[in-house]
Order: structure tokens, then C-alpha cells, then sequence
């Protein structure tokens, strides 16, 4: 019941965010310079073809109109239709957003498989060579953009070595265990910026965690290493790497657009960015109401895993 | 215990996530396998009349075959109909070739000809300036169609070549509502088969397609990769069989790489500077003049575009039926130009110059910039996205100049007509070249490209009179293609069509 209450007020107090949200995205989607009528005309732009597609856009009713009109739709599962095609917009978001998910779950694994493990390795050897190295690879990793990182990870995996597939390969539909494959680059140039960042966070709390009391108490009694760091130590440092992880899942939306031009992948980052060249508007604020969805969701899943994580918390 | 259980059910949950979206999936065979082809940008439409891109072409011309085809110097060939007659400079009569089918089975006779010439003069249609000349079609027979003009327009036949001449199953068109944009049905090699959108278009082998001698492959793929090295990365990975666009600055790795090779062959596709003849700083013909001396166009094509391309000398490329006649050649004279300056009385000129935000547009600008400094003039550079450049200058003449491209068309008359007759939609000084429609009425006289060719050198030669923008390169198509590819052909237009493509 608890538990319940917990998500209730959280799902409550996540609204209002998100309808402000939207509306910051409707007025600054308005600032763009460009006509949308001349992204649509294209090649074929005369007087009279702009004329027509202005009127048919109906773009001259009032701000608050249109965003009304909008966000009345948006909270019954309607997003509209694109001004480009035609295509209704909840179904080009629901073609384009299991890839995106899929890369960030992946790119979710290869963070922690990377991060949790050398974080806890470099706490335990706190200020000796080691630790030195990797927090000094850390910050380099947090360093690297992630589309450099794709482009020589395609390179070398997939050109040279031949290991991966190179970019736009297979998609899910038509032959799952390739397009599977060709996401391991993809995910690896995403998740090593994360997984680096973990790594930092997760040695800073586990360094708190091992000079506590507690930790002295059970050495005293003898108790394992590897049971105090990986059973106790690291359970009192799970609130800063629920925190990251959370923190992760906004970033690794952000960085899918960079990263899914580079390997030539369809999701929901190439969708923003084809929308934003072609001042397909309704297309854009589908795309981020979707992402401030996703990372009002993640915060939701955070907050309710600190509870449990720790009791204490209410 | 809780933690171990809590990750299983996590990775158990990855798992399945994973699954399910992997659902329905199936392979397909090696034997006859599709070509795949990384296409630069996505179609804006299916339905030939409703698109809006010059890049639509290369995804419509499997799905549609056009009336009028052209062979790779652009010059007219029999396409849908086997032949035509120009009854008189207003009457063009085409005859139709015998048992065609669209793909839905229903018969491309004269009055499907009629239907979908209708439609593309009518509402919804983005391309009815294309047949503007035309008054009235009329179906003299089954195999007969005959277009009635207001007024000569020769440009016509390539018109027919183009968007206008893709037939659309008129039944399809009619259960669509009118919008094919989806739904596309046409009499083309290939059949539609599945678009998602800014991901890929499928079409698969027509097997009731009227030409039965050319080779065509089980199936194309096209996969939509904007990204320019991705492409790239993507053919040599072996993704892709064919790579559409080719940067110039990655045409070199391309041609040293193994197992893939690089289709070079020259286009109509313009790169120039649009002046706005109306405006005060370029007003006068003598100071754009002076302004075209000062750019040297050879270290513009070296070090602009890689040397990938020729020197523009004029709206059209050498080699084409229609080029401008060897009078015409925009010299570098930096003497002369400042010679023409100080005649003019101009000293000090400075204007504003949109550009295309992307890396070889402003670097070409840079040339430029520094090019017209060694006259003592000065040009302001305005990076803008191209939306916003195309909008800002086209529409809302915000500044007298913007470099940026013109991707051609089938036939030269409206390549003219649009950038400089006083309606053309990129003349934005709304007043015509001096001679210019005189010359393009004498062009319109006849079908025939030779006859025509006299009223295209006059044009030619009017707009060199004039200087009513700065041509600088014909930028070459460079496609990728894997060597496995056979039969792979380019054309003047730099939209391939992949009939007579194989395996090999």
C-alpha cells in the first residue's frame, strides 16, 4: 500500500512537469526559423503551392488554439498526423520507439556490466595505482563523444575485423538475430560514456561505504571481503547507483540521435532529428512528449527503488 | 537472495523485450536475393504528384514507369509510349504501348493516361505548373492520347519524363481517395511492397512488366541512411549494395577500398550563387560582371569540390545536347574586374551572402570570400540551415545572394524558365533576363533537340549578358557500388533508374 501511495503521488506530481514540458517545446518549436511551408513545398515551391499549404497546415490560428488542440489529443493517445505525410503520428512513433528502447537497454547493460564491477574494484584499492588508472580512464571515457567513439568502433569491428555488422543493417522485423548483432557497436559507443560515469560514482559511494563502522565490525568478525563489498557495502551505496542510472536514461535519449545517425539506425533520435529538417512540428513534440514520458517514468522507477532499497526513506 | 532475483527478473524482462519486438521476423535467400541501396533521404511521398524532393525520383522510378523516358545524355526515348508526333507546335500526340499493366492488373490505356494527366493538373497536385501549357488531353483512341497547349511548350515531352509522366493505376487511385502517398501502385518494373518511414521502401520484381529483355533483380531495398560517411561505412561493410551520394571528400577512400567501386559520371545538378537582380548592391549588371572575373572557378571545383565535377559555364553542363555554346565562357579576369568596378563607380561594395550551413557549402563560400576581397570587395557570410536559407532567401529576400544548389531538370527549358524568366520561382528579382523569353519561345518551337538547340544558345547567351548569377560547378553524381553489382548505369540527371542492374 505503501508502495502504492508512493507511485500515486509521484504519477501526480510528474503532470504538471510534464504538460510544462510540452508547452516549452511548442513555443521554441514556433522560434525555428524556417517557414514549415517551404520544408514541405521543396523543389516544387511556387506562390501558389506555399499559399496552399499554409492554408492546408491552418498555422494562422492562435498559439494557445493550436497547442490546446494539441495537448487534449496527446493525453488520449492521439498525437496528430504529420504535416509531411499525412501518416498518423502514434504510429510512426510506435515503428520507430522499440529500437531506441532496445539500444538503450543494451547500452544500459554495458554500462553497468563496465562500470559496477571496475567502481567497486577501484574502491577497494582506494589511492594505489590502480585506482589511479582507472579514475584517470574515467575521465577520459566521460570525455570521448560517443560519435567518434561509434566511427572507430565501426571501423575497427566492422570494416576491419568484420566482427559486427556495419551500419545499416538488418532491421528487427526482418532478421532479429542480425539486427540484434549490428546493435553491439552501437550500444557499446552509447553505454562506455555511462558506464565510465557509474564507475566514478559507484568508487566514491563504495569509499564512504568502506570506511563505515559497520564494514570495520564485520572485518573484525571476520566476515569475507567479498561478502562485505558485495553484499553489504555495495547495498548501502545502491541509492547514488539507482540516482546514475537514472540520471543515464535521460542522457542516453539525448545521445541516440548522434549515435543512431552514425550507425544508420531508425529510432526515435533519427525521427527528431528528420522532423526538426523538415519542420514537421507535431512530429517534434511527439518525440519529446515520448522522451520527458520516458524520463518521468525512469525518475518514477528511481524514487520507488529507493524506497525499497532502503526503508528508512519515506 | 533478493538481489539475485531481482536481476534475473531484470535480464529475464531484457530478454523478452527483446523477443517480442524481434517477433515475426524472416530471412531471406541468397539465390535471388535484393539489391539494397543506401538512398541519401527518404521519399517525401509516394504519390508522384504530392512529393516535394528532386532525391524522390530515384524511389518512384521502380514503382512508376513514366510516358517519355530519356536515355543518359537526357535525351528523349520512348518510355509507356512507344512513340509521339507534334501535330503542330500546341498538339502533341503520344501512342501508347500495347498490353501494358499496372500492377493492380487494370490496363494503362489512353484513358488511364487522360485520368492521371488530369490529376496531376488538378487540386492536390504539387507539380501543375509542370503542364501548365497544357489545355485539354484527349483520347482519340485506346492506344492514343493527345495533348492540346495553349501556347507552344517543347519542354513538355521531357515533362512527360518526369513526375507528371509516372502512371498511377487509376483504380488505386480512385479506392485511395486520391492519395497514392502510401498506397502506390504503378506500372513500373517493381511492385510496392513496404515502406517505413526514414527507414526503408521495398518494392519486388513486376512479373507482368511490359519489357521482358531487361535484367532486372528479385527485389530492391531501399535502406535511408542520411548520414554521408555512414553510407559509406555501410557499403564497405558489405550492408549495402549500392551507395547513393557519395561526399567528394569520401570519394578517395571509397576508390582505394576493396570489394566496392566508385560510379563517377557528370550531372546537371548546379552548384551557383543566386543573385537578386532588384537588389542595390547587385542591381547593376556590370558589378555582378565584375563579381563573376573575380571567382576562379577551376580552384572553386579543386579545392571546393575535389576536383569531383567540371567547371560550370552556364545553367547547363558541357556534354549535354542543350550546353551553352562555346561563346560563353565565364572567365577569370581579376584585372578586368576591377577594371569594370572602378568604371562603375563602385568602391568598397560589400553584401550579404546566405549560405547552406553544411561543411562543403562554407567552404565554398570561404573561397569565394576570399576570392572578391582580392577586388576590395567584401562578403558578408550568413550560415543557415537550409529550410531557413531557401525560406529566407527565396521568400523573404532577406539578403541579395545565396550559394547553395540546383538540382536540374529533365528538360533545359525549365531549368531557364525557373531561375530567370520574371515568374520563375528562383528569380527573385521578378523581372526576366533580357532576351530570355524570346530565346526559350524560339526553343519551343519544336520537339526535336536539334531544332531547339539554336533558342538554348540564345539563352545561353542572354543570361551571360546579364549575369544573373554566379554558375560555378557541375558537381558529378558519385554512387558506390559493391563489384558484384552489374549493369549499373548513371544518367545526366543523376537519378538512376536500376532497370538492367544484376548480380554478377
Amino acid at each position: 500500500m505503501r508502495i502504492l501511495r508512493v507511485v500515486g503521488t509521484s504519477v501526480l506530481s510528474a503532470i504538471p512537469t510534464l504538460i510544462l514540458a510540452t508547452l516549452i517545446v511548442f513555443l521554441l518549436q514556433r522560434l525555428i526559423p524556417g517557414d514549415p511551408a517551404v520544408a514541405i513545398a521543396g523543389d516544387y515551391a511556387t506562390p501558389e503551392n506555399l499559399a496552399r499549404i499554409r492554408e492546408d497546415l491552418g498555422l494562422d490560428g492562435s498559439l494557445v488554439t493550436q497547442y490546446l488542440t494539441w495537448i487534449s489529443g496527446a493525453l488520449t493517445g492521439d498525437l496528430g498526423t504529420s504535416y509531411q505525410t499525412g501518416e498518423s503520428i502514434s504510429a510512426l512513433i510506435m515503428q520507430r520507439l522499440p529500437l531506441t528502447l532496445i539500444l538503450m537497454v543494451f547500452a544500459l547493460i554495458v554500462a553497468i556490466a563496465i562500470g559496477l564491477p571496475l567502481g567497486v574494484m577501484s574502491a577497494q584499492k582506494v589511492d594505489t595505482s590502480f585506482d589511479r588508472f582507472l579514475t584517470t580512464s574515467a575521465t577520459f571515457g566521460i570525455a570521448i563523444p560517443n560519435f567518434w567513439l561509434g566511427m572507430m568502433l565501426i571501423i575497427v569491428f566492422a570494416l576491419n575485423l568484420g566482427w559486427f555488422p556495419g551500419p545499416g543493417g538488418a532491421s528487427l522485423s526482418e532478421d532479429p538475430v542480425e539486427a540484434l548483432r549490428g546493435l553491439v557497436l552501437p550500444a557499446i559507443a552509447l553505454g562506455l560514456v555511462g558506464g565510465a560515469e557509474i564507475c566514478r560514482q559507484v568508487r566514491s559511494a563504495m569509499v564512504e561505504s568502506l570506511s563505515t563502522d559497520y564494514v570495520r565490525t564485520h572485518r573484525a568478525k571476520g566476515l569475507p571481503t567479498v561478502s562485505i563489498v558485495w553484499k553489504h557495502a555495495l547495498k548501502n551505496s545502491s541509492l547514488p547507483f539507482a540516482t546514475i542510472l537514472g540520471i543515464q536514461v535521460s542522457r542516453l535519449i539525448g545521445s541516440a540521435v548522434v549515435v543512431e545517425a552514425v550507425f544508420g539506425l531508425s529510432g526515435i533520435g533519427s525521427l527528431a532529428v528528420e522532423a526538426t529538417n523538415q519542420r514537421d512540428y507535431g512530429v517534434i513534440q511527439a518525440v519529446v512528449f515520448v522522451a520527458a514520458m520516458i524520463i518521468l517514468l525512469t525518475n518514477l522507477i528511481v524514487d520507488v527503488s529507493y524506497r525499497l532499497l532502503d526503508p528508512r526513506i519515506s | 537472495m533478493m538481489r539475485r532475483s531481482r536481476w534475473g527478473a531484470f535480464v529475464a524482462a531484457t530478454l523478452l523485450a527483446t523477443l517480442t519486438a524481434c517477433g515475426g521476423g524472416g530471412g531471406s535467400s541468397d539465390q535471388d536475393k535484393d539489391l539494397k541501396v543506401a538512398a541519401a533521404a527518404d521519399a517525401s511521398s509516394l504519390d508522384p504528384i504530392r512529393g516535394n524532393a528532386g532525391t524522390d525520383h530515384v524511389l518512384l522510378y521502380p514503382i512508376y514507369d513514366t510516358l517519355v523516358s530519356f536515355d543518359s545524355g537526357l535525351e528523349a526515348e520512348p518510355g509507356l509510349a512507344e512513340s509521339w508526333e507534334q501535330v503542330s507546335p500546341t498538339e502533341l500526340s503520344l501512342t501508347l504501348r500495347e498490353g501494358v499493366a499496372f500492377h493492380d492488373g487494370e490496363p494503362l490505356d489512353a484513358e488511364a493516361v487522360k485520368y492521371n494527366l488530369d490529376r496531376a493538373m488538378g487540386e492536390g497536385s504539387n507539380i501543375q505548373a509542370d503542364l501548365a501549357a497544357v489545355r485539354e488531353v484527349r483520347v482519340d483512341d485506346e492506344q492514343t492520347v493527345t495533348l492540346l497547349l495553349d501556347h507552344p511548350d517543347a519542354s513538355l515531352l521531357l515533362v512527360l519524363a518526369d513526375r507528371a509522366g509516372m502512371m498511377v493505376s487509376p483504380k488505386a487511385a480512385e479506392e485511395a481517395g486520391g492519395d497514392l502517398s502510401t498506397h502506390p501502385v504503378g506500372a513500373g518494373g517493381w511492385s510496392f511492397v513496404e515502406w517505413r518511414r526514414g527507414d526503408s521502401l521495398k518494392v519486388e520484381r513486376f512479373d507482368d512488366y511490359w519489357d521482358t529483355d531487361v535484367d532486372r533483380v528479385a527485389g530492391i531495398t531501399f535502406n535511408i541512411i542520411p548520414d554521408p560517411k555512414t553510407r559509406v561505412t555501410s557499403l564497405r561493410s558489405g550492408q549495402q549494395d549500392v551507395s547513393m551520394e557519395i561526399a567528394p571528400s569520401d570519394a578517395d577512400s571509397l576508390e582505394s577500398a576493396s570489394g566496392v567501386s566508385l560510379d563517377q559520371s557528370p550531372r546537371v545538378n548546379l552548384h551557383q550563387v543566386y543573385l537578386n537582380r532588384a537588389s542595390e548592391e547587385l542591381g547593376d549588371p556590370q558589378v555582378r560582371r565584375a563579381l563573376s572575373l573575380a571567382v576562379d572557378r577551376e580552384v572553386v571545383l579543386k579545392s571546393g569540390y575535389f576536383d569531383r565535377g567540371s567547371v560550370a559555364h552556364g545553367a547547363l553542363p558541357d556534354g549535354y545536347w542543350a550546353a551553352p555554346p562555346e561563346s560563353v565562357v565565364y572567365e577569370h579576369d581579376p584585372q578586368e574586374a576591377e577594371r569594370l568596378l572602378a568604371e562603375a563607380g563602385i568602391s568598397g561594395l560589400s553584401f550579404d551572402m546566405i549560405v547552406n550551413a553544411d561543411s562543403q557549402t562554407t567552404r565554398v563560400a570561404e573561397i569565394l570570400k576570399e576570392q572578391w576581397a582580392e577586388i576590395g570587395v567584401t562578403v558578408n557570410i550568413i550560415p543557415r540551415e537550409i529550410v531557413q536559407a531557401t525560406n529566407d532567401y527565396f521568400n523573404d529576400r532577406k539578403a541579395p545572394a545565396l550559394l547553395s544548389q540546383w538540382t536540374g531538370r529533365p528538360d533545359p527549358a525549365m531549368t531557364y524558365r525557373l531561375m530567370f524568366s520574371a515568374e520563375g520561382y528562383f528569380n527573385t528579382s521578378d523581372e526576366a533576363v533580357p532576351g530570355i523569353d524570346e530565346a526559350l519561345a524560339q526553343a519551343d518551337q519544336s520537339v526535336e533537340p536539334s531544332e531547339r538547340k539554336p533558342g538554348f544558345d540564345a539563352a545561353a547567351e542572354a543570361v551571360y549578358a546579364d549575369t544573373p548569377f554566379f554558375p560555378l560547378a557541375f558537381q558529378d553524381s558519385l554512387i558506390g557500388l559493391r563489384d558484384d553489382v552489374r549493369g549499373f548505369e548513371s544518367n545526366l540527371l543523376g537519378k538512376p533508374k536500376f532497370l538492367g542492374v544484376s548480380f554478377g
